[in-house]
């Protein structure tokens, strides 16, 4: 009676059809006629949404191998038919080797790129993933208001730690602490960082022992000592049972080895030089101590817990935390350990953990390699669209014996892919080696090329031959598989290997390579502008010690360098330009902003070479100095508007009154890495005192530095630190800087160099077919000169279009990725970008011409001898 | 044959088809199963149990004549055999036997 009824809704017309297609005919009477009536039933009852939302899931439902029919497989005589296309495929292998084999090297070259960024990529992105139990494995991190912003941290405080032990739904609670100090092995003092665990630490974390046994963590006289300090310190690695010293802080340990570890993945947050029982960590009994900070990881197998757990340990927090005046209780979150590598790059958590690389430095060498490889793929649809002319007859021949459409299309994808896998195995020795290179460009690189038992990588591996088969060949065999046989064989096809398609190829080939010439120019620039930037304060004749969590070397240290004839001016100073600075909030006149601030010791000015433009500098004698006077930046002076700074007053913290009495010449405190920002200098005691900067002159840098890791050996009696020359702020610039320059200049060559093979291999193909036409112009009279500006005509035109595109696209997206990068660079100007489409065109026009003046120059009588 | 063992999900469809008598086709076994067991199942789970207690020989089947609902489409009505009926009765008794070893007092039903 419905069926009467006009516009009646109906089943889902795509899974009826889906229905019909799968289910065995002598069933789907039966099936379709119920479904109907569930349908009509629940279209009654429930609505038309609900019906066809049913109808939905029953089809889904059917979808069962005892209602799936015998779907005929359709039979192939593949031997026969391959042999024949394998026979005629490397036919013209042979006859065009020449063209394949630059498609071949430069498509594995593109290939290789491709494996080692994807390498790269996969090693960042699978970080700790060694864990076993990486799942279950939490961290205790704390977020607090710092000047005006949030800081993480990857610590809790001991008494957080002592009450996580009494959750219930935690499984294990490990505690680890990282402290420096040195081993000494007969006379010998090495520095050496030591992690300090709780027993269960290797239960929980897979750290593989090459020999000793991880039951040894619960004996505080044994130490467990990774695969490099093994061979540093006793030269081999049947070191079990040996006897070292560790001095930390004055105190000394004896410990035996009782095990060494396997070689570390780099991509691990937990990097250990030597590990030992946590109770050998000074101060580790006292857990009342809210300023005890120290990492604490959970295992909490029942995930549904988290939020739970959470609360407890901030309310716990809330009840307990000792506070300041005006100060907040930081906020407890629980960081799971899997992706907590890429987390704490993002939201810069402090803690003694490491963290993975820098998204540019995954991403770029992704983008760029995959435009490399896609370079390679357009020289290759271009040359074997070039050279299919010659096959046209064999597709004709194929199509009259009654082959379809499809078997030819099949036939030309298959010879695309087997040039791709030919190029793979290539390109898998090739990758290897620029993975070699690539781990230079930083001393803790060490992505490796793993064939056994990396799945992924296969599948990447296939899919990246099934992209490139298709890309490259896809469009060749769609082109060729169309034409008409009669046409073909009859001789009056007009086969253009100059179509539409190849010209946008080779444009768009064109203003890649435009691009990444255009980048590694800036790029190159931008490194000696940077080089020659002058920071503000001196880094060629400064050298810096860094005490490490231990100020009272400092007195000491300062008493025994004043010695030194060669030292011309020593300070001491809590931060330092490029290494460590504040930030504060202060008022000035009831109006707050945000400050940067250096807090110094006495001389410190004239050691580092700040400028004091107005005013004076800090006095050591007189004390007010040391608590209300501060210097300031010209940026300070120009943002407040002051006409005459010395004497205004900043209030820190409500309470605190500082004067200026000097203004310093603008430079750049954190290197390169922040623009310059308003900024205070105050003057400290020597107890806070983490740096002590030593002066010298330029050339005595090296031996000086010797020199102070001698007399820190005298007064303390091990090995000295941390102690690097000034110039380091520069090289954290330079650091990236190198590996940028290194990666677009080989990567913005092989661009150059791709497009011009294909570009030559295309017009010296095209010529083939042109041969007849210019012999015919050279009888009619033409000069040589004229015939190769015919020929050169056409690819002039896509020349010219290809490279202003790419100038463009350059001048638009190099200075974003630039200011993604640094703060301060040279951004490029025209002229860079005119001197690189010269280049461009120069060459171009030269490769081609060369080529096409050869052709021109010929008899015309052997152009125009029929056999 | 893969052993007479009769399922849970089984057992309820044979129950059903017995229940239904004639009228014992796809949409009213699921019904009835929806409304005695309170079970919503679909008519794929339905058609695994059907055909696989018809390849037991526990029912036979054959199609009705084709009437003006179902857009004219012919239904396929199921009937417990023999072997079917004596099948669900073992299946019964071993749960009685259970029952009464479980505790005397335990009224089934």
């Amino acid at each position: 009676m419905d069926n009467d009824l006009p516009n009646k809704t109906r089943p889902p017309r795509f899974f009826k059809k889906l229905l019909h297609f799968f289910c065995a005919p002598e069933l789907l009477e039966e099936l379709e006629g119920d479904l109907e009536e569930i349908f009509e039933d629940n279209l009654e009852e429930k609505g038309s949404r609900y019906a066809s939302f049913r109808y939905i899931r029953e089809v889904i439902h059917l979808i069962r191998p005892s209602v799936i029919k015998k779907f005929a497989i359709p039979s192939l005589r593949p031997s026969v038919m391959l042999n024949n296309y394998r026979k005629v495929a490397f036919r013209n292998f042979y006859k065009n080797k020449t063209y394949v084999s630059i498609n071949v090297v430069s498509m594995s070259i593109g290939l290789a790129c491709c494996i080692v960024a994807y390498l790269n990529y996969q090693h960042n992105i699978t970080f700790d993933e060694h864990h076993e139990q990486i799942d279950s494995i939490y961290r205790i991190n704390y977020s607090q208001e710092d000047g005006s912003r949030f800081r993480n941290y990857g610590l809790a405080p001991a008494p957080i730690n002592e009450f996580s032990k009494e959750l219930v739904y935690v499984d294990d609670v490990i505690r680890y602490s990282e402290g420096y100090g040195s081993i000494a092995i007969d006379e010998n003092y090495f520095n050496v960082s030591m992690s300090y665990v709780t027993p269960n630490f290797l239960d929980i974390f897979t750290f593989p022992l090459i020999s000793g046994n991880k039951g040894v963590l619960s004996d505080r006289n044994s130490v467990i000592i990774s695969h490099s300090l093994a061979l540093k310190l006793f030269g081999d690695l049947d070191v079990l049972g040996k006897h070292l010293t560790h001095i930390d802080q004055g105190k000394e340990l004896l410990l035996t080895v009782q095990g060494v570890f396997n070689k570390i993945p780099s991509n691990s947050s937990i990097q250990i030089d030597a590990l030992t029982n946590i109770d050998n960590f000074p101060d580790h009994g006292i857990t009342n101590e809210w300023s005890k900070l120290g990492t604490t990881f959970l295992t909490i197998s029942n995930s549904s817990h988290l939020v739970s757990i959470q609360k407890e340990i901030q309310d716990f927090a809330s009840r307990n935390t000792p506070l300041i005046e005006g100060e907040q209780v930081p906020g407890y979150y629980l960081d799971p350990l899997k992706g907590m590598a890429l987390r704490a790059e993002e939201n810069d958590v402090i803690g003694p953990m490491e963290v993975s690389f820098p998204l540019a430095m995954t991403v770029v060498p992704v983008i760029v390699s995959a435009l490399i490889l896609l370079i390679a793929c357009m020289t290759f649809t271009n040359t074997s669209i070039a050279s299919a002319s010659g096959r046209l007859k064999e597709i004709g021949i194929r199509k009259v014996m009654g082959g379809q459409k499809n078997q030819v299309i099949f036939q030309f994808l298959t010879e695309s892919i087997f040039v791709c896998l030919v190029a793979i195995v290539i390109a898998i020795p090739i990758s290897r080696y620029l993975a070699k290179e690539f781990n230079q460009l930083l001393p803790f690189l060490d992505i490796e090329l793993v064939l056994s038992n990396n799945i992924e990588f296969y599948f990447f591996l296939f899919g990246l031959l099934l992209a490139t088969g298709i890309i490259s060949g896809g469009y060749p065999a769609l082109y060729l598989s169309k034409f008409q046989p009669s046409k073909i064989l009859k001789g009056s096809l007009k086969y253009k290997s100059v179509g539409r398609l190849t010209k946008i190829l080779l444009t768009s080939q064109f203003a890649f390579s435009m691009l990444t010439i255009t980048a590694s120019i800036f790029f190159v620039l931008n490194a000696q502008y940077q080089n020659s930037l002058d920071l503000g304060f001196d880094t060629e004749k400064t050298i810096v010690v860094h005490f490490r969590n231990q100020s009272e070397a400092y007195s000491p240290l300062l008493n025994a360098l004043e010695k030194n004839p060669r030292i011309q001016k020593l300070a001491g100073s809590v931060d330092h330009v490029g290494r460590r600075h504040h930030t504060a909030k202060v008022k000035h006149e009831g109006e707050e902003f945000d400050i940067v601030g250096l807090d110094v010791g006495p001389n410190y000015l004239e050691t580092v070479e700040l400028e004091l433009i107005r005013g004076r500098d800090f006095d050591e004698r007189r004390t007010a100095d040391f608590r209300n006077s501060i210097l300031v930046n010209e940026k300070l002076v120009q943002t407040k508007g002051w006409k005459d700074p010395i004497g205004k007053e900043l209030i820190y913290e409500d309470s605190l009154s500082y004067f200026v009495i000097g203004v310093v010449k603008d430079f750049y405190f954190d290197a390169f890495n922040s623009p310059i920002e308003p900024l205070w200098i105050r003057m400290k005691e020597p107890n806070e005192y983490n740096y002590l900067i030593a002066q010298t002159s330029a050339t005595m840098v090296p031996s000086v530095i010797e020199e102070i890791k001698l007399t820190w050996q005298e007064l303390f009696n091990e090995d000295i630190r941390d102690i690097r020359p000034g110039a380091y702020a520069r090289n954290e610039a330079q650091l990236t800087n190198i590996i940028i320059l290194k990666v677009m200049t080989f990567m913005g060559s092989i661009a150059a160099i791709m497009s011009m093979i294909g570009f030559y291999s295309l017009v010296s193909l095209n010529l083939f077919t042109r041969m007849k036409e210019i012999g015919v112009r050279k009888v009619l009279g033409s000069s040589t000169l004229s015939v190769a500006r015919v020929i050169n005509k056409d690819y002039l035109l896509i020349l010219l279009i290809g490279i202003t595109s790419g100038s463009i696209a350059s001048y638009i997206i190099i200075p974003q990725l630039m200011n993604l990068i640094w703060s301060t660079y040279a951004a490029g100007n025209a002229w860079i970008t005119f001197l690189s489409i010269v280049l461009m065109l120069l060459t171009c026009v030269l490769t081609v011409s060369i080529r096409v003046f050869r052709a021109a120059r010929q008899n015309p009588v052997l152009l125009l001898k029929n056999e | 044959m893969k052993g007479s063992y009769l399922g849970e999900f089984q057992e309820l469809v044979l129950l059903a088809v017995l229940s239904l008598k004639e009228e014992a086709y796809g949409v009213a076994i699921q019904k009835l199963i929806k409304d005695f067991a309170e079970r919503d199942i679909t008519r794929g789970a339905l058609h695994s149990a059907l055909s696989r207690l018809e390849e037991k020989k526990y029912l036979s089947s054959k199609f009705t004549e084709a009437t003006n609902k179902r857009g004219g489409r012919r239904k396929r009505v199921y009937t417990i055999t023999g072997s079917g009926e004596s099948a669900l009765k073992q299946a019964q008794s071993v749960r009685e036997k259970f029952i009464t070893s479980i505790k005397p007092s335990f009224q089934y039903g």
